[in-house]
């Protein structure tokens, strides 16, 4: 699944989502298409909700230049199980049409699976092992090789020489502009590859059916597996029961979002709210004024690590190494 | 003259002598074919043996096993495991890895690290942070305590060390001066040190 995604990144197939808006005319026909009746805006789920079209204000994007795609994407509501449209979102370019870097989105992939492994493996050595302070036999006039230690690694059951020491870890953080360029990438490619679905909320889904949310993730073409984003940690009751029973369909808040799971999940489903917070986010980071270039430096971090994990230690026996 | 077809035997003629005193030598095997090299990271290479096999080397394929007559029992093959990939902790790998980015920046993915041990949470892997640092670091937190409780430990400790900076000083290459800028201790200046690349009597074109 992950590599199937990687290597049609750049397939870059142009639908609805990559088209530019410039001319108002087809502003004006969208409106003809899917103004809506009734405009209550607190009127009960089965009436439309007020279909979005101011566009949305993107923070310091370069909207002068004719060379750049201005990326969009529709917005849907998950009332029922056919797909209405309810307005069209204008999506920021440094984050949704960023350059595809595979390679920074490979490193990205490479770093989260590597930098949280730890390995508990020893082997003694001849010093550590017991017994084998003696020489077992005189060097002289036995016919047998030279020892000094039953404990040698040229024994049998004795010390390895160079082998597993202690606890290891494979710990290392990629700097601030990688992982957001990773970041941005992975939203890309799914933006440009029709995996990116925005909807207004979460809460308008009508009942807390399995069945229900299968058949509109079926009806609406999204793929086996989906992931829902959300701003709140708290997910909504009804969407939480549903997903429940599908082991595929997965919530994360957005402060969880990562390069794996996006790629890991064919459908990336995220609330009008939670775009608005992760661009937030991305951008923040990306005009910061101190440098994305860092390096992570374990004496700054040192005293808080450690007095966080004070409580786990033993007062009489240090932790094994 | 036509010239005799060579012989080709799996067994050799010298096998057939009974072994005496002088020629037991002659029974080794030292062909060494395939090399065995001391790897650490594989596991020891066992020589092939092809005894009573009978190559088709014509054939565009793969032979099958050799086989005794009307033996019909099956390989045994391992049990296919079958991987949940929607397990939760699958589903949910890498969550939070970016969580200083995309959350408040109070949190640290460093900090998530629960299952690594205290002092290493943090700390750079083996691949920068060598045995001897890793050791070294162990002994500034855990000095006391071990002197006092556990002193066996803390003499294996301090023996391990000492063994591991013999050997980076005086059997290993020095490095370059930045080549391991771990960031673990803060570093002190050289005061003494000077630079010798200018020199008022040398030329300097």
């Amino acid at each position: 699944m992950l590599s199937r995604q990687l290597l049609f990144a750049c397939r870059g197939v142009q639908r609805c989502c990559g088209r530019p808006i410039s001319s108002p005319s087809s502003v004006a026909t969208f409106r003809k298409c899917y103004v809506s009746s009734n405009a209550g805006a607190d009127s009960p789920s089965s009436t439309t909700p007020e279909p979005v079209f101011a566009g949305r204000n993107l923070w310091r994007a370069d909207t002068l230049t004719s060379f750049q795609e201005k990326p969009q994407a529709w917005l849907s509501t998950l009332e029922d199980k056919h797909d209405r449209k309810i307005g069209l979102l204008d999506l920021h370019p440094d984050v949704f049409r960023a350059p595809p870097r595979l390679d920074i989105v490979h490193r990205n992939i490479v770093w989260q699976q590597n930098y949280r492994n730890v390995q508990f493996t020893k082997t003694l050595t001849r010093a550590e092992m017991p017994g084998g302070g003696k020489k077992p036999w005189p060097g002289k006039r036995m016919g047998r090789s030279k020892a000094g230690s039953i404990r040698a690694p040229y024994f049998r059951g004795g010390g390895i020489a160079h082998g597993v020491r202690g606890p290891r870890t494979w710990f290392y953080m990629l700097p601030d502009a990688l992982r957001l360029k990773g970041l941005c990438t992975s939203l890309t490619i799914k933006h440009n590859q029709d995996d990116l679905v925005i909807v207004d909320s979460f809460d308008r889904l009508p009942s807390p059916d399995a069945q229900l949310l299968h058949d509109l993730a079926d009806h609406r073409n999204w793929g086996y597996s989906v992931l829902f984003i959300d701003v709140p940690d708290r997910a909504c009751e009804n969407l939480a029961l549903a997903c429940a029973d599908i082991p595929s369909f997965n919530i994360m808040p957005t402060y969880g979002l990562n390069c794996y799971s996006m790629h890991k999940y064919q459908t990336l489903v995220m609330t009008h709210e939670a775009l608005n917070y992760l661009e937030e986010r991305i951008l923040f980071h990306l005009h910061r004024a101190d440098t994305l270039q860092n390096k992570f430096r374990y004496k700054d971090m040192k005293e808080k690590l450690l007095n966080e994990g004070e409580g786990e230690d033993d007062p009489v026996h240090a932790p094994f190494v | 003259m036509a010239k005799l077809p060579m012989l080709r035997r799996w067994w050799s003629p010298l096998m057939l002598i009974q072994p005496t005193s002088s020629s037991v030598r002659l029974l080794h095997d030292r062909s060494h074919v395939p090399r065995i090299v001391d790897d650490r990271t594989k596991k020891r290479v066992h020589k092939v043996v092809t005894y009573g096999f009978d190559f088709n080397y014509h054939l565009n394929g793969v032979q099958r096993l050799p086989r005794l007559k009307d033996n019909k029992v099956p390989l045994r093959k391992p049990e296919v495991k079958e991987k949940d990939a929607w397990r939760d902790d699958r589903a949910f790998f890498g969550q939070n890895d970016y969580i200083d980015l995309l959350g408040d920046g109070s949190v640290h993915p460093a900090q998530l690290m629960y299952h690594v041990p205290r002092w290493l949470r943090g700390f750079p892997g083996q691949h920068r942070a060598n045995e001897l640092v890793k050791l070294i670091h162990y002994r500034n937190l855990y000095k006391q305590q071990m002197q006092q409780h556990t002193p066996k430990r803390w003499h294996d400790l301090c023996k391990r060390i000492q063994y591991l900076l013999h050997h980076h000083n005086y059997k290993k290459a020095d490095e370059l001066h930045s080549e391991r800028n771990l960031g673990l201790w803060d570093e002190e200046p050289d005061y003494f040190f000077k630079d010798k690349s200018r020199r008022s009597y040398k030329d300097l074109v």
